[in-house]
């Protein structure tokens, strides 16, 4: 043999024993035990997830590390963050809707559109929520919420009420209560975040009908401001009248959501205006049988009707494309869709489920708001409708608490609104 | 070179590792931030464009900007007089020969140690409505009709966060004012007394003209860090209730990093910048003339 030839077969035996090394380094680094990073925001309570993770550590040996963040307008932001430094978690929850796919930009997202596992298990209403011209990059997590009227019932029969038909009616029974000496609403205004719930859950019962389909595809592409809606501002004159009736405890501008809770769950409070994941915490406060017998729901009234449910979306699981161990992630979302352990987030947190075929019992009051929707009188929250915000929104509401100035509160969220539309670069902002 | 201009060149060596990290640290992101206030840069943008004074146009169309700059000037006039006020006559009683003076000008001086967050939470607990120390305290001496809603009272809540902050920095003022007080030589004031002059008369005519060089240092420190004012409110009130406490830096984390729109948020705080220096200078100015007079 040559000596040039010689060479050429040293290097090709030496390029083979190397190439078999570093298949066999690269499969041993997939068998590697992972420790995959889930982002939540700290309103979540951890319990659901840690036994899930848990189970996910016992069969495939991957760790999940889950880091709660602040919840509100500050987590997207948070999130975007992270993104914006190359900072990538593994999977992270966001709220629902597939404006979500603008904020992150698709193009970072692992597309769950042809996903063989997660579709099979979600329900389609679920899938339809999350789908933005035939891609999916979003999957499913949680349970349908609503936002509305939640009602003590001893107090309702203490004070001969029953469910009101109208606003009107729904009015006298505040003074009745009041007359009674029970707090008739109890706002969370110190808290913030609950003073919207009052105006987002008007919104279907009297927005959607005088501005339609049309009305809202006009505000989504700044066609159509949000000081330009009469109907919005009669919702906040209302709200504010709430306030001027002596209708809100004595200190409201000190109003906590936990004192609400404790108010509430005593018997002292007539309604609040809430979401229903307070259903969850007055169960960990005085328990199922409470939240069962005690507690019943009904959305906002109309002028002229019972109203129509606001209904709150599930929660979705982005996986970023360029984090680090994106196939391990997707194996965690597949997981986390199976039976066993949708069922261990939905004995957690009950709601109406996003999956099929889980185990869960709802409590009383979802169990009216899914007539609600049956009967086709729900509509989802106009937050979820919208791909800009309404930035500062609970701020914005204090201020028209102490002043009473609607139309400086309108301005200033309609300004947010399109500012907020322009950075996020939406066609006609 | 000769060795005497060698000797002259000599101390800026030395100077220029302090001027490398100020440029660095300093100079380069606050030109960086004049240049991104004409920007619409944001958290969804990946390309930042040029806008000229569009941001500056939004904020001085934002109401919530007016009410945000009254309250900043408000908050730094009161607490800038406060502090001195009570400042100066702590270091004249301390100044005095008390027993355990020592002590007390340790004690006084304790709460400047402190991180503002904690002192922010410390009295966050202190002024609950209900079972905060103050009125509790008001109440168990029965003055009850003195409790207020102290954070959430939108008439009072800013009092409310001013009086922290004198009480956080009080023993600072105080600090320099005995300083100022102890150069004062004590010959003076024997004079002054056998000329016959009371207390009243040697304060104004001997003791406040010869502490004007720690009244300048006073005054302007406090402008210029009361206006920059964020931690403290930011965990009192966090602005509220409403926009009730709104001070610029918690409008500008705000709209930066809640909402992420840098670029209005590095204009919010060019109109900071600008603030401090058109009152901070006039100011400095004002007093340091005032020490060459007096």
């Amino acid at each position: 043999m040559k000596k040039g030839n010689r060479l050429i077969v040293v290097l090709v035996i030496l390029l083979l024993i190397g190439s078999s090394l570093f298949a066999q380094g690269a499969a041993e680094q997939m068998k590697k035990p992972v420790n995959l990073v889930f982002v939540a925001r700290n309103t979540t309570k951890p319990a659901a997830y840690e036994e899930i993770f848990a189970a996910f550590k016992a069969k495939t040996g991957h760790t999940v590390e889950l880091q709660l963040l602040p919840s509100g307008e500050e987590y997207g932001v948070l999130m975007q963050t992270r993104f914006a430094t190359g900072d990538y978690p593994d999977l992270f929850e966001m709220d629902p809707g597939t404006k979500q796919y603008t904020k992150f930009n698709s193009a970072n997202l692992v597309d769950l559109t042809n996903d063989p596992v997660i579709w099979t298990r979600a329900q389609a209403s679920a899938k339809a929520f999350q789908t933005l011209e035939g891609k999916i990059f979003g999957m499913p997590w949680g349970s349908t919420g609503n936002f509305g009227v939640y009602y003590n019932k001893d107090v309702f029969k203490a004070i001969g009420a029953t469910e009101p038909k109208n606003y009107n009616d729904l009015v006298e029974i505040l003074k009745k209560a009041k007359a009674a000496g029970y707090i008739p609403v109890y706002d969370a205004v110190n808290t913030q975040w609950p003073l919207q719930v009052y105006s987002l859950a008007a919104w279907p019962t009297y927005v959607d009908p005088t501005i339609g389909v049309e009305g809202v595809a006009k505000l989504d592409s700044n066609q159509l401001r949000l000081n330009e809606i009469p109907a919005f501002r009669e919702v906040l004159v209302r709200q504010v009248a709430l306030r001027t009736m002596g209708l809100l405890q004595n200190n409201f501008m000190s109003g906590t959501y936990d004192e609400q809770l404790e108010l509430f769950g005593q018997g002292k409070v007539a309604v609040l205006f809430q979401l229903s994941g307070i259903l969850n915490s007055l169960r960990d406060k005085f328990g199922l049988d409470f939240v069962n017998s005690k507690i019943g729901w009904f959305p906002m009234p109309a002028a002229d009707g019972t109203g129509i449910a606001t209904l709150q979306p599930a929660s979705q699981i982005l996986i970023p494309s360029k984090g680090n161990n994106v196939a391990v992630a997707l194996e965690l979302a597949h997981f986390m869709t199976e039976k066993a352990n949708l069922d261990i987030w939905y004995k957690h947190n009950p709601g109406v489920p996003a999956y099929k075929d889980v185990t869960v019992s709802l409590y009383a009051p979802e169990l009216t708001v899914v007539e609600y929707n049956n009967q086709g009188k729900a509509l989802v929250n106009i937050q979820n409708r919208l791909q800009s915000s309404f930035a500062d929104y609970p701020k914005l509401l204090q201020q028209m608490y102490i002043d009473g100035d609607v139309d400086k509160v309108l301005n200033m969220l309609d300004e947010n609104y399109r500012r907020t539309g322009k950075a996020r670069v939406i066609p006609g902002f | 070179m000769t060795y005497q201009s060698s000797l002259k060149r000599y101390p800026t060596w030395f100077l220029l590792p302090a001027l490398l990290v100020f440029g660095a640290l300093f100079v380069f992101p606050t030109i960086l931030s004049f240049f991104f206030s004409f920007t619409d840069w944001n958290v969804n943008r990946s390309v930042v464009s040029f806008i000229g004074l569009e941001n500056f146009r939004e904020l001085f169309a934002d109401a919530k900007l007016r009410a945000t700059i009254s309250n900043t000037l408000v908050y730094s006039f009161s607490v800038t007089f406060l502090r001195n006020l009570m400042g100066l006559l702590l270091a004249l009683m301390l100044n005095l020969s008390l027993r355990g003076k020592n002590l007390l000008r340790t004690l006084f001086f304790l709460p400047y140690v402190i991180a503002p967050i904690v002192i922010g939470y410390l009295f966050k607990a202190v002024y609950q409505s209900q079972h905060g120390l103050l009125n509790t305290l008001l109440r168990s001496m029965g003055l009850a009709f003195l409790a207020k809603d102290w954070l959430n009272d939108p008439n009072i809540a800013l009092f409310s966060t001013i009086m922290v902050d004198v009480w956080r920095t009080t023993g600072f003022t105080m600090v320099i004012y005995l300083a100022g007080l102890q150069l004062i030589p004590k010959e003076l004031y024997e004079s002054a007394h056998i000329d016959g002059a009371n207390g009243l008369w040697r304060f104004f005519h001997v003791t406040f003209p010869l502490l004007a060089a720690s009244v300048t240092v006073n005054v302007v420190l406090s402008l210029i860090g009361t206006m920059k004012v964020f931690v403290m409110i930011m965990v009192l009130t966090n602005g509220g209730p409403g926009f009730a406490t709104e001070v610029l830096n918690t409008y500008i984390n705000n709209y930066a990093f809640a909402f992420g729109l840098y670029g209005y948020g590095t204009a919010a705080n060019m109109i900071l910048s600008v603030l401090i220096l058109i009152l901070g200078v006039p100011v400095l100015v004002f007093l340091r003339r005032r020490e060459v007079e007096l």
